[in-house]
């Protein structure tokens, strides 16, 4: 389980809420539980930093809410992606990838390959 | 304001306890949630509240947190609202008012009457009343006037010889100084001479003010001697406009009456009381002058005790 203590993973953590929230609107435990199981358990989120995330997703206008009824019955608050929550993932999205791609050159550099010619 | 808008200022101030006993609803769901997945998992009942408590984290820091942008987020919302409700109010007000220029005319012209009668009293009240006057120690500053015995007539300007006493015999007073309104001609080489207003003040009197000249020197006890010849200062906007601002202007001679007279200095140029004037200079109060002046009485000396 990796632990969320750094800046750039809290960066990650927009992208990866965002993400989830795409298809369909969910409950905040829904969507800790969507992004444990994607990562097969590797990312598993503060429960605390997620509705902090959440919130502060909603007053910067990437994310709505709205209340519903969850699995127990009582009132649980819905968050569905807005379409500046979109955009956003969109560029995220793009800037984690090519960040992504930067440090794997760094740990796998290309492997030299060489015809021997006869 | 209509309803519309009224609504949406109650809003905005009713919230704050509601958004917290939301943010606490949404926090005990996903508890809730945790609890019974442990639960499944095979954790006793105090033990999968326990964990699920440790899951989350920082409770009351998500909770502040929650709370103030929840807060900070209804806020923008709210005033949004109202002021797009007062947008609308606007502008239907402006429709009906176009559609009845009568009425239009009964409402706004008995509303510009007043703003204007009241930014002119305003105006005039902050320049002669709210605004501090510009002498040293202002408040200890008065004006003196006679009371007439005889008919009771009071607010009399002083006569030199009244003020010659008071300023002789009275303790009351650090500096006190009389001023004679009069008038002067400038002597120009080019173009015929200018008339300036004068004040002819007694030793006391710009001491009594506190006034200090911008450029030169004030008057000297030896400036009210006879015979020295004219000494005068001059009011700022005389030294602006008529000889340039010229920083050598003290010591320098001028004609006056086609006389020489010595520049001694220039005045600030806040100084307008008693009235605004062009030139000072010093009267010296002899027995000749006190007897002159007591044959005529009116509008010839004015003075301040400090």
């Amino acid at each position: 389980m990796i632990e969320p203590t750094t800046q750039l993973l809290r960066g990650t953590l927009h992208v990866l809420i965002l993400k989830t929230l795409t298809p369909e609107p969910l409950h905040g435990y829904a969507i800790a539980t969507r992004i444990a199981e994607r990562t097969g358990g590797v990312v598993s989120i503060d429960d605390g930093a997620l509705y902090q995330a959440l919130h502060r997703m909603q007053e910067r206008g990437w994310v709505d809410s709205e209340w519903g009824h969850g699995e127990t019955g009582k009132r649980a608050r819905f968050y569905s992606i807005t379409d500046e929550g979109l955009r956003r993932l969109h560029l995220e999205t793009a800037s984690w990838v090519r960040y992504a791609e930067a440090v794997m050159k760094v740990l796998n550099p290309p492997a030299a390959v060489g015809g021997l010619t006869r | 304001m209509t309803k519309g808008t009224r609504r949406s200022f109650r809003h905005i101030f009713r919230r704050a306890h509601e958004i917290r006993r939301e943010v606490d609803e949404e926090i005990a769901f996903h508890l809730e949630m945790r609890r019974r997945q442990l639960e499944a998992e095979g954790y006793g009942a105090e033990e999968a509240r326990r964990e699920a408590l440790r899951q989350f984290g920082d409770l009351e820091g998500t909770r502040a947190v929650g709370f103030d942008s929840d807060y900070r987020r209804e806020r923008r919302m709210a005033w949004k609202e109202v002021l797009r409700e007062c947008r609308q109010d606007v502008r239907v007000a402006l429709r009906q008012l176009v559609r009845r220029p009568a009425f239009a005319a009964i409402a706004v012209i008995p509303l510009a009457l007043g703003i204007g009668a009241n930014t002119a009293i305003f105006s005039a009240a902050d320049h002669v009343l709210l605004r501090p006057l510009p002498y040293r120690e202002a408040q200890r500053v008065v004006t003196l006037w006679e009371t007439d015995g005889a008919t009771g007539e009071r607010k009399r300007e002083v006569s030199p010889g009244n003020f010659v006493d008071w300023r002789d015999r009275s303790q009351s007073f650090s500096a006190i100084g009389l001023a004679q309104p009069s008038g002067i001609d400038l002597v120009l080489e080019d173009g015929p001479p200018q008339p300036l207003s004068l004040w002819r003040v007694t030793e006391g009197f710009l001491p009594a003010l506190g006034v200090q000249p911008v450029v030169g020197r004030g008057f000297l006890p030896e400036d009210f001697r006879r015979g020295e010849g004219m000494r005068a200062l001059i009011s700022h906007q005389l030294w602006r406009e008529r000889f340039g601002g010229d920083p050598a202007i003290a010591g320098r001679t001028i004609q006056l009456d086609f006389k020489p007279a010595m520049v001694l200095g220039v005045l600030p140029p806040e100084l307008e009381y008693p009235e605004r004037a062009d030139v000072w200079a010093p009267k010296c109060l002899g027995t000749l002058g006190i007897r002159s002046c007591r044959t005529a009485r009116r509008r010839t000396c004015r003075w301040w005790r400090g």
